[in-house]
Parts: C-alpha cells; sequence; structure tokens
C-alpha cells in the first residue's frame, strides 16, 4: 500500500476512506481550533485540498476584525509600557484569544501558539505588556516563514533578551541563559551539544546591551554594540573561528539534528502525542526542511496534506489543551460574544494551567496527558457549565441552544443528533450519546445538560 | 454499619469495578467521611523548589575566602546571618528555618547531588524525579519504564498496606504534575483548591453522574486509544474525588496564621487535608523562583523568606493539630548555582546544593560536608551526598518502605531520623 512506502504521500480520498466530517473536523482541530457548523459543511464539500490549501492561504481578515483587533491592540500598547505584574495579562491574553477565535487566519494562530511554547517566553520574568504582545507579533510574523529568520529575530527580541538574559552577557562576564536554552529546547535537543559548545555559543552571542538602566532594572530597548561582541577565536560544534551571532546560527542550521529537531516537534503538534515518532517519519521531513532552507510553510504544507496525517495514528492522538478546548468550544458552540466571554475564557486557561504570555519555564507546556490532571479536567467542566447554565458571579449569560438550532435551520427535535455532530462528529461512545439524548428529552430545558454530557466526554478532550 | 458508609458502598460498588485509579482515593476518603479515625501514618510532603536553589547563599560558608573571592557582589554579610555553627550561616530572610531548627523541627543535608552532574533545569530535574539507577542516570529510560520515585514508592506501598489505608500521593497546585508522581498504577489526583472541588454545578446531580459514570466505564474497553483512556481515567478520579471531598465533614479551621504568598496558601490546604482525615501519605507542591541568572539579590531574599515563613507556619499547625500523624517535609531544588558569581549579579547553573528537611522527628542541624570550594571540578563543587541515599532514608525509615526495589539498589542512609 502508498500509505505504507511514503507516509508523507498526500491523502487522496477512496470509497474506502472518504473525505469525512471527522476528517474535516480533524484538520480544523489540528490547524486551528475547530470548525463551526458553516466551516465543517463548506470543506466537506469542498475536498481535502481545497480545504487545506484555503488554511494555508487564509483569505485576509475581515475589516471589522481587523478594527476590533487593532482597537484591542491600542489599549494595551497605551497601558502596556511601564512595570507591569503577571496579573496584568488579561488583556493581552484576551487580545490574542480574540485572533484565534474569530480571525481568518487560524493556522497562522496556531502556529504562533506553537512558537509561543517553543520560545516558551514569560511575563513572570519580562514584566512588560509592550513587549510580551511585540513577542507575540513577531511569532505572527514569521509564524509560516523561514525558521533561520526566526531564530535570528527572536534572539534580538527585547522580551527574549530580558527573559534569558541576553542583555547581561557580556564579553568579560558570559551569560550562558540564553545560549543553553537555544542548544538544549529552541534548536537541537539534549545531547547533541556540549557544555564547552554552550560556553563558545555565549560568548559568540554577546554584543546586546540594554538602553536604559532604571531604578526596576526596567528596559525596552536593546542595542547592538560592536564593542561589546567577543570577537576572539572560539570552536563551536567542532568550527574554530571569530564566531559572532550570524555564525552561531549559521553553524547550528548546519547541523542535521536541527532539521530533525525541529521536525519532531511540529509532529508532536500536529500529528501526535501518543507515541515518539520513528525516525523513519522524521527523516523524510527533515530532508525537506532542510532542502526549503528550513522553511516552515513547506513542511506544515506535507504535514496536513499527507496519509499519513489523515490515518489512524494522528486521529485522536492529541489531548486538547486547554486553550484549544475554550477557544474551540466557543467558535463550535457560537455563543452570544458578550464582553466578558474572552477574558473569562483566557482565565480559565490560566486555572487549567496554560496562562498565555505566562507559560510555567522556558519549556513551555509538556501537552499531551500533562493536561488531563485532576485540576485541569475539573476546571474544564465547572469553565463549560458556567457557559452553558450562564453564571451570576462571572457574569455569563444562559446558552441558547434554540438559537443556534435557529440560525443553522435545524429542527429543535433533532438538536441532540447536531450538537453532536458538530462536537464530535457523532463518534462518542453509544451509552454517552444514549444519555445525552434521555436528557433532553426529559425537558426542553434539559438540552443544556445534554450539551454538557457531550463536553465532558472524554471524547471531548482529545484533538 | 453507619448510613454514611453504607451511601458510599452504594456509590462505590459501581466505581470500585471501573479502573485502579479510582478505588484507592476513594476508598481512603470515603472512610474518612464516614467518621472513621484517621490513621496514625506518617505524612510525607516533598516541596521542590524550582529554578537552581542557590544553595552556597542559603547555607553560606561565610568564613570561606573563595566564597568572599568568587562572590564579590552577591556575598552576604557576617553579621546579617543567622549561625549555624563557626563556619555556616542561614541567610538572613531564613529566620523561620532558623527558628525550626533551634526548635529541633528541621535539619541541612549538605552537598546534595550525583554524579556528572546535569546542569539543565528539565534534565536534572528530571533525574532528581526519576532518581534513575543506572551509572549513567538515564532517566529517560527509568521515567518511561518505571515512573516516577514517588510513583513506585506509592505502587510499593500499596502492595503491602491495609486495603483502608491505601497509598495514595496529591499533588497540590495548578502546574504541572511532577514527574515524581508519573507512572503509577494509580492515577495520583492534582488540586488546586478545595473550593473549585467543591464547586459542584458541573457535576449533575448523583444519578445522573452515575450514569455518566456507567456510560464511561462500558465505553472503557472498546478502545486501544491510550490517550483516549487516560482522558477517561482522568474523568473518573475528577467524579469520584469531588463527590467524595464534598463529603468531607467541615474544616475546623487553624488557630495558627500563615503568610500570605502561594506556597504557604498550598501548604495550609495540605494541613487542612490532613486534619480533614485524609489519609494520604504523600503530598507534593513546588515553589518557583529560583532561576536567579541576573540580579540575584532582592528576587532571591524574597522566595527564601517565602519559603521559611510558610514553612514555619506548616509545621507549627501540623505539629498542633495533628500531632498523630507526624509530618516530614523534604526541600530540594534541581541543582545549586556556580559558586562564581556572573556579570549580572546573578549566577549560572550549578551542581550539588543543600537540601531541607523539617518535621518532628529529625536530627537536627547540619548533615553531610561542607561544599569543598577549594577542589572545583568544572567550576562547581563535587556532590557529597547522593540525593539517592536521601531518597533511600526516607523510605526506609520515615515511610517504612523497603528502599531497594524502589531505588533498584541499595543507597547507603543517613543518619537523620529519630527513631522514636
Amino acid at each position: 500500500m502508498k500509505s505504507d512506502s511514503d507516509p508523507w504521500a498526500p491523502y487522496v480520498p477512496t470509497s474506502a476512506d472518504p473525505w469525512n466530517l471527522e476528517k474535516v473536523a480533524h484538520l480544523h482541530r489540528r490547524a486551528g481550533f475547530a470548525a463551526n457548523w458553516q466551516e465543517l459543511h463548506r470543506d466537506l464539500k469542498a475536498g481535502p485540498a481545497a480545504s487545506i490549501d484555503r488554511l494555508l492561504h487564509p483569505p485576509p481578515a475581515s475589516q471589522k476584525f481587523q478594527r476590533v483587533a487593532d482597537a484591542l491592540k491600542n489599549i494595551i500598547e497605551s497601558s502596556g509600557s511601564g512595570f507591569m505584574s503577571a496579573e496584568s495579562l488579561s488583556p493581552l491574553q484576551s487580545w490574542w484569544m480574540f485572533r484565534m477565535t474569530f480571525g481568518s487566519d487560524p493556522l497562522g494562530e496556531k502556529l504562533t501558539l506553537f512558537w509561543h511554547n517553543h520560545f516558551a517566553t514569560a511575563m513572570s520574568g519580562v514584566y512588560n505588556l509592550k513587549l510580551m504582545l511585540d513577542q507575540n507579533e513577531l511569532f505572527r510574523q514569521h509564524a509560516r516563514g523561514k525558521f533561520g529568520d526566526l531564530l535570528q529575530a527572536i534572539e534580538a527580541d527585547p522580551a527574549m533578551l530580558k527573559w534569558l538574559d541576553g542583555g547581561a552577557n557580556h564579553k568579560e562576564h558570559p551569560n550562558e541563559n540564553f545560549a543553553r536554552e537555544l542548544l538544549e529546547l529552541f534548536t537541537l535537543g539534549e545531547g547533541h551539544y556540549s557544555e564547552t559548545d554552550i560556553r563558545e555559543a555565549a560568548r559568540g552571542l554577546t554584543g546586546w546591551k540594554p538602553g536604559r538602566d532604571t531604578l526596576l532594572n526596567e528596559t525596552n530597548e536593546f542595542f547592538y554594540d560592536e564593542t561589546l561582541v567577543d570577537t576572539s577565536p572560539k570552536t563551536f560544534m567542532g568550527q574554530t573561528g571569530p564566531w559572532r551571532r550570524e555564525e552561531i546560527f549559521r553553524i547550528i542550521l548546519q547541523q542535521p539534528e536541527a532539521a530533525r529537531y525541529l521536525c519532531r516537534r511540529l509532529y508532536r503538534w500536529f500529528v501526535s502525542e501518543s507515541t515518539v515518532p520513528n525516525e523513519t517519519l522524521i527523516e523524510p521531513l527533515a530532508i525537506q526542511m532542510r532542502a526549503s532552507n528550513y522553511s516552515i510553510e513547506h513542511v506544515v504544507g506535507i504535514i496536513l496534506r499527507s496519509q499519513h496525517f489523515f490515518s489512524p495514528a494522528a486521529y485522536w492522538q492529541r489531548i486538547k489543551s486547554p486553550v484549544e478546548f475554550c477557544v474551540g468550544t466557543i467558535r463550535q458552540l457560537e455563543p452570544k460574544r458578550t464582553p466578558n466571554l474572552l477574558p473569562l475564557a483566557a482565565l480559565n486557561c490560566d486555572k487549567q494551567g496554560q496562562a498565555l504570555f505566562n507559560p510555567p519555564s522556558v519549556k513551555g507546556w509538556d501537552g499531551g496527558t500533562a493536561w488531563l490532571t485532576t485540576n485541569c479536567t475539573l476546571t474544564r467542566i465547572n469553565w463549560t457549565a458556567d457557559l452553558l447554565n450562564g453564571s451570576q458571579t462571572s457574569g455569563l449569560k444562559a446558552y441558547d441552544p434554540a438559537h443556534w438550532l435557529k440560525e443553522h435551520s435545524l429542527k429543535p427535535t433533532q438538536a441532540v443528533e447536531s450538537f453532536s455532530k458538530l462536537l464530535l462528529q457523532n463518534n462518542l461512545n453509544p451509552e454517552s450519546a444514549a444519555l445525552a439524548q434521555r436528557l433532553a428529552d426529559g425537558d426542553q430545558r434539559q438540552l443544556t445538560a445534554a450539551l454538557q454530557v457531550l463536553l465532558q466526554t472524554p471524547e471531548f478532550q482529545l484533538a | 454499619m453507619n448510613l454514611n458508609r453504607r451511601e458510599f458502598l452504594g456509590l462505590g460498588s459501581t466505581l470500585l469495578a471501573t479502573s485502579a485509579s479510582v478505588p484507592t482515593f476513594l476508598k481512603q476518603t470515603a472512610f474518612a467521611a464516614a467518621g472513621q479515625e484517621p490513621t496514625s501514618d506518617r505524612v510525607l510532603v516533598v516541596l521542590q523548589l524550582t529554578g537552581g536553589n542557590d544553595g552556597l547563599n542559603t547555607v553560606v560558608p561565610f568564613t570561606n575566602e573563595t566564597y568572599r573571592k568568587l562572590r564579590p557582589k552577591l556575598q552576604l554579610a557576617d553579621a546579617k546571618l543567622h549561625r549555624l555553627n563557626d563556619r555556616l550561616g542561614l541567610h538572613p530572610s531564613l529566620k523561620g528555618l532558623k527558628h525550626l531548627i533551634d526548635k529541633e523541627q528541621a535539619a541541612i543535608i549538605q552537598s546534595v547531588g550525583y554524579p556528572n552532574p546535569n546542569r539543565s533545569h528539565f534534565e536534572s530535574m528530571a533525574i532528581w524525579h526519576a532518581a534513575p539507577v543506572d551509572k549513567k542516570l538515564n532517566y529517560k529510560k527509568s521515567a518511561y519504564t518505571r515512573g516516577g520515585w514517588l510513583a513506585r514508592a506509592i505502587d510499593q506501598r500499596s502492595t503491602t498496606a491495609q486495603q483502608t489505608e491505601s497509598a495514595q500521593a496529591l499533588n497540590i497546585g495548578a502546574g504541572e504534575m511532577p514527574k515524581a508522581l508519573l507512572g503509577s498504577r494509580v492515577q495520583v489526583p492534582s488540586i488546586q483548591s478545595l473550593a473549585q472541588l467543591k464547586q459542584s454545578n458541573g457535576l449533575f446531580d448523583q444519578k445522573t453522574q452515575q450514569a455518566q459514570i456507567a456510560a464511561w466505564k462500558n465505553g472503557a474497553g472498546s478502545t486501544s486509544n491510550p490517550l483516549l483512556q487516560a482522558a477517561l481515567q482522568s474523568s473518573l478520579a475528577v467524579h469520584t474525588t469531588a463527590e467524595q471531598i464534598r463529603k468531607i465533614k467541615p474544616d475546623q479551621s487553624t488557630t495558627v496564621k500563615y503568610p500570605e504568598n502561594a506556597l504557604a496558601e498550598r501548604l495550609r490546604m495540605m494541613a487542612q487535608l490532613i486534619r480533614a482525615g485524609f489519609s494520604t501519605p504523600v503530598y507534593y507542591t513546588e515553589h518557583t523562583g529560583f532561576d536567579t541568572h541576573s540580579q540575584q539579590l532582592p528576587y532571591h531574599r524574597n522566595v527564601l523568606g517565602e519559603l521559611a515563613r510558610a514553612l514555619r507556619a506548616f509545621i507549627t499547625d501540623v505539629n498542633k493539630h495533628v500531632p498523630n500523624r507526624p509530618v516530614l517535609v523534604l526541600v530540594f531544588s534541581e541543582f545549586g548555582r556556580r559558586v562564581e558569581e556572573n556579570g549580572s549579579a546573578g549566577t549560572d547553573h550549578g551542581t550539588a546544593g543543600p537540601v531541607f528537611l523539617a518535621g518532628s522527628h529529625l536530627k537536627p542541624g547540619v548533615h553531610g560536608p561542607d561544599p569543598d570550594l577549594e577542589n572545583l571540578v568544572d567550576d562547581d563543587p563535587v556532590f557529597g551526598v547522593d540525593f539517592r541515599s536521601v531518597y533511600a532514608t526516607i523510605l526506609e525509615d520515615w515511610l517504612n518502605i523497603p528502599s531497594q526495589p524502589v531505588l533498584g539498589q541499595q543507597f547507603d542512609k543517613l543518619d537523620l531520623l529519630k527513631t522514636t
């Protein structure tokens, strides 16, 4: 069979393996944040090639979306120039959640989240909303681009310079913080460099200095000062020369391991968290990565179009992260938009352990079954209950399933079946489905209880 | 048989069959809810200092010339230290820890580490969590095949423990589950607050909840997807845990005043659970903020102060309110920091560091060799006590679990605990 010989060959629907609702929903959960009713049916009709092309090359954002996004951004920028605590993140988190929930480029936002997790930088070390915002825009700008460009940009990014002490890495007194994470977490992975490589890289990455130094050691600007660069010879990854930042990155990207490392991360993000991929899966991607000069879009395109991506090896082989869970649920259910909807969702992600802009460490979030703690599951249950039933304390209005049914011209008698299609593509254990049906039949108001059953199913926790 | 117990069995008979993860926690909480005497079992609290605590500025070798020389900006003045002996003094903000040591309620083990130290936060932390036994300390192999050291301890304990005192552990916090607790046959719950568990609007009435659990249970056998299985286990554990915690008798509030910080809040909650009769033997929580690459002095002062104040309140609380459940706290960090300060008034990643113990059955004072600052390897002191010796001591002398099956080999024990 073709899928055995080349897992990355494009998926082509057959009568035995048709393009169906499950596949459309799978694509959107991975390349974005879950599809709503209209998108599911649009792409079911459009077929895989057109659906994936649309994600890779999205239409421009609507003017209305852009106006709101810009307005939110202005609020943050005008308030965020000084010292801020981690608690002031709500507006920034809501702005990003707005982009993920209502924007026209779900894949771009999903990749932005990928880079945020990859180059995990936290407000708890940066203390500045504007710098966190700028870094986020930097991820968005380079999301699909060349990895080498992103590396150069992130090393010069003020939030990162603050977070990993780039501005404190001097010729006389190297600070190894960034160099170590660059090799361990950003590019090569543990076991593919030595302690000496870290020290030599740190020397090569000297040159940045903070623009000003106030009482709080607060700085927004960094300057590259030629006189601060350590230009003496160093031996990095076996190559000797007066290496500086450009050469350090060049040498790193010459290592075949760098492409493999990045492809493993992309595999885990887009394909499966349940298994460590065999090298026979990774090597073809890594070869494509190097051949395309580390083009992210090129490799992501191969993954999304592939047989392997639409096979059981990928289906339901990820756990929804809190952000995927919250944004996805809102996207699917399309509740009435109220001003507190997204701030509450962001706060809820925080409670589940995924505070956007404040990852727990430079390693980012572990993902996978780490999202299945009691704490996380319970927080999800409580938030969806509020979303459905409304809550006086949070000010959320109760969800109106009848309104959703009417919007999509669906009959009230088909309510449970329609929601089950929307949320789970009818793919859930029959007893949960029967329980939901039984609850809904009891009384019209009980439809929310039935919805609650659907949102609490173990199946709905999977991406 | 009282009514509570019968009610529990009525609910429990469905649940007990569901999975290995549910019954243990269910049983112990249910018995507590039924008003049974809490067991006199000992409690271990593991407190992780995340980020690599600078041991040298925690337990300060104030007479040491090398310390003075290599730490021009970061050295601490003698006069402000809390003296432990003629060589060592505690950081000025560790007043609470000094108080505990003076009351024979705390001890310090110096120079705890392991051979061929790894200076990555994540690798080193994983090594502490997994406690691998092979020469290369291959934690990955250990973690995947054997689970974390506490997970192994729980499993070991539950094979010998009475049914009613089922072995379990509880992680307190919103973050990731520590790897030390992963890989057990039982799923360890991780909770952030009791209020969160008591919030019940999403958990239906009892009848619906039972129907939902039954539906999941029947679906469980039909999937080979490991992630779906894991989601199912977690969902079941949540519903049963929440149900049992709701039944717990109202907590008598403590008379001990806790400081206002997040760590103290978590320790206060632990004390509350212990008072409420939870027979959970192992608790875990973390205190973050020890990665001090720059401007170390104010940050370090702050996090150490929070630690000492929280620890003192917690030990006072449990000694006073649950004297029949002796508690031992183990405080560790993934590594210490380099002896020589860097150019940004901070310190880079190092190796061995001090471990703290707190509780009522300790041989107080300082154990283990002081770091040898005259013979550095790769600019760092060499470890003097293998952390697995600390684990072995705690497993055997505190939890009464043979350490060899848990740690894979016999490590030398330390003379840390009073035998009574």
